[in-house]
């Protein structure tokens, strides 16, 4: 589904990625882990061509993408739920739900509302007035909407609630059931493993560590080492 | 005594007035929420827009085919200006696209004084919009209530696209979160360009529909412009509701200004901009499209 082959890019003259190679399978849920600042949204962004990438590349249904501008990634059906949920404040819920171009697929927007109740209790309601757990579940529910055959996530449960961590973990879950392959960057640890299938670590700007998600969940050695748990 | 009838007929010229000013000024926002950059050669093809509805007027012999014509000629001129000299400039400081569009501000004024000269232009009104109505013994003009209606109509039709259609909601997007809605599949500079043009053709539209009440002039670009700014501030940069109280406002206060107070007319736009800057620097209207 999607290969980064020795990824390189630069924040002016900083180099964040130093060759970052992975890849996600179809129907994968792949966790991306690492320390604060080792280049996580880094990677997502080049993914998503939010940043260009200096060296190496990137394959999304084994079609080189590197050089396509943003739009035309999300629209061979690349889902993005941002760091920092990328919420319009301006836009209503319903609005946000009806923005994404319309690419066939199974996510109505009856059966958003079907997943995702409190977004059609709030559906009137602009972006600004919606709680934080409540912004999380938009963001992902837009970004299905898209029916995105490759969903991207960055740190979907930063500043919430434990009660909504459990919440966005059960999303998860069912998102998982629907054959979707998804790229989760994310700090916390336990609703990771608890979703991925295969994890890799990053540090410094490349992948230092990768194995089954399972094998991660015994190997506190390197939980310790790699990620400061 | 200032009779009734006088304060009627200054009001509803200063509507006019205003809503003349709020179809530049709701460009200028509209640019400015949507790609953050200052246009200051926005008042320019206002003017331009004056010089060749006055030329199209002459040759077509018709006013309506002149402003439509005159629209799409000043649109496609905006259209060459946004790709060839904005486009670079995107992800450029605020100065390096003041620079520019001030540069090309002062080329277009000093080309329009070398094509068309210095003396003021007046455009005949046209024959359907002749003569005056007497409103409650206010003798009005019939031009300025067609001024008014279109100016209304327009930000009517303006509002509800940008509020009650997808078009409008992927602007709005566009406005507030860039880059979020190039990641949803949205060709961002293509959207740029189209609003660009827009703000563009309103602002012909706009310095057509004054032509008759205004005459044109080289110089009359900065003059429009500077209330435009004016207004944009005053309401809040990137409100279009903002913008179109503020237009009213400040289209009244001109018109009585010049009638009852003239050497103190623009002396109260720049106190009301200062108090607004001081009590509320983010002006009367939150930012928040429309």
């Amino acid at each position: 589904m999607l290969e980064l082959r020795d990824v390189h890019a630069h924040y002016g003259s900083s180099h964040i990625l130093q060759g970052v190679s992975l890849r996600v399978g179809a129907g994968e849920v792949v966790a991306l882990l690492g320390r604060n600042g080792v280049g996580k949204t880094t990677t997502i962004r080049a993914i998503t061509g939010l940043i260009s990438v200096s060296r190496g590349e990137i394959l999304f249904k084994d079609t080189p993408i590197q050089d396509e501008p943003p739009y035309r990634r999300a629209r061979m059906g690349m889902g993005l739920v941002p760091q920092g949920r990328g919420i319009y404040p301006n836009l209503s819920v319903r609005e946000q739900l009806l923005l994404p171009p319309d690419r066939n697929g199974r996510w109505s927007l009856q059966e958003i509302y079907a997943l995702f109740p409190i977004l059609r209790e709030r559906r009137r309601h602009a972006g600004d007035q919606l709680s934080g757990g409540e912004q999380q579940m938009l963001a992902i529910a837009r970004a299905l909407r898209s029916n995105p055959e490759l969903l991207l996530l960055d740190e979907p449960s930063e500043g919430l609630a434990p009660m909504m961590v459990k919440r966005v973990g059960e999303v998860l879950q069912d998102i998982k059931r629907q054959e979707l392959s998804i790229l989760l960057v994310e700090q916390n640890l336990s609703l990771a493993l608890s979703v991925a299938d295969r994890v890799y670590i990053m540090n410094k700007g490349v992948i230092v560590h990768e194995c089954p998600a399972a094998e991660l969940a015994q190997d506190e050695e390197t939980q310790h080492r790699l990620l400061g748990v | 005594m200032i009779s009734f009838e006088a304060l009627l007929t200054h009001l509803l010229n200063g509507l006019a007035y205003g809503l003349l000013l709020f179809l530049l000024a709701a460009g200028l926002s509209l640019i400015f929420g949507m790609m953050d950059v200052i246009n200051l050669s926005h008042g320019s093809f206002f003017m331009i827009g004056g010089f060749i509805g006055i030329g199209l007027v002459g040759v077509l012999e018709s006013f309506w085919l002149a402003l439509l014509a005159t629209v799409l000629i000043v649109a496609l001129l905006g259209l060459v200006v946004e790709v060839a000299l904005l486009r670079p400039l995107y992800y450029r400081s605020h100065l390096d696209q003041i620079l520019l569009t001030f540069g090309l501000a002062l080329i277009l004024e000093d080309g329009a004084e070398w094509i068309w000269g210095t003396r003021i232009q007046s455009l005949r009104v046209p024959e359907a919009l002749t003569g005056s109505v007497e409103i409650f013994g206010a003798v009005v003009p019939v031009y300025r209530l067609a001024v008014l209606a279109a100016g209304v109509l327009l930000g009517a039709a303006l509002w509800y696209v940008l509020e009650r259609t997808r078009l409008g909601s992927i602007i709005r997007a566009g406005v507030a979160d860039r880059e979020m809605t190039a990641a949803l599949g949205f060709n961002i500079p293509v959207i740029f360009a189209g609003v660009f043009v827009f703000g563009v053709a309103l602002a012909a539209f706009a310095g057509f529909m004054a032509a008759p009440i205004l005459g044109v002039y080289p110089g009359l670009d900065f003059q429009v412009l500077i209330l435009a700014l004016i207004i944009v501030v005053i309401g809040g940069l990137g409100s279009l509701t903002g913008a179109f109280w503020v237009s009213l406002l400040i289209g009244v206060t001109q018109s009585f200004g010049q009638a009852y107070f003239p050497a103190a007319a623009a002396f109260i736009l720049y106190l009301i901009m200062a108090a607004v800057l001081l009590l509320r620097p983010e002006g009367l209207f939150k930012r928040r499209y429309a």
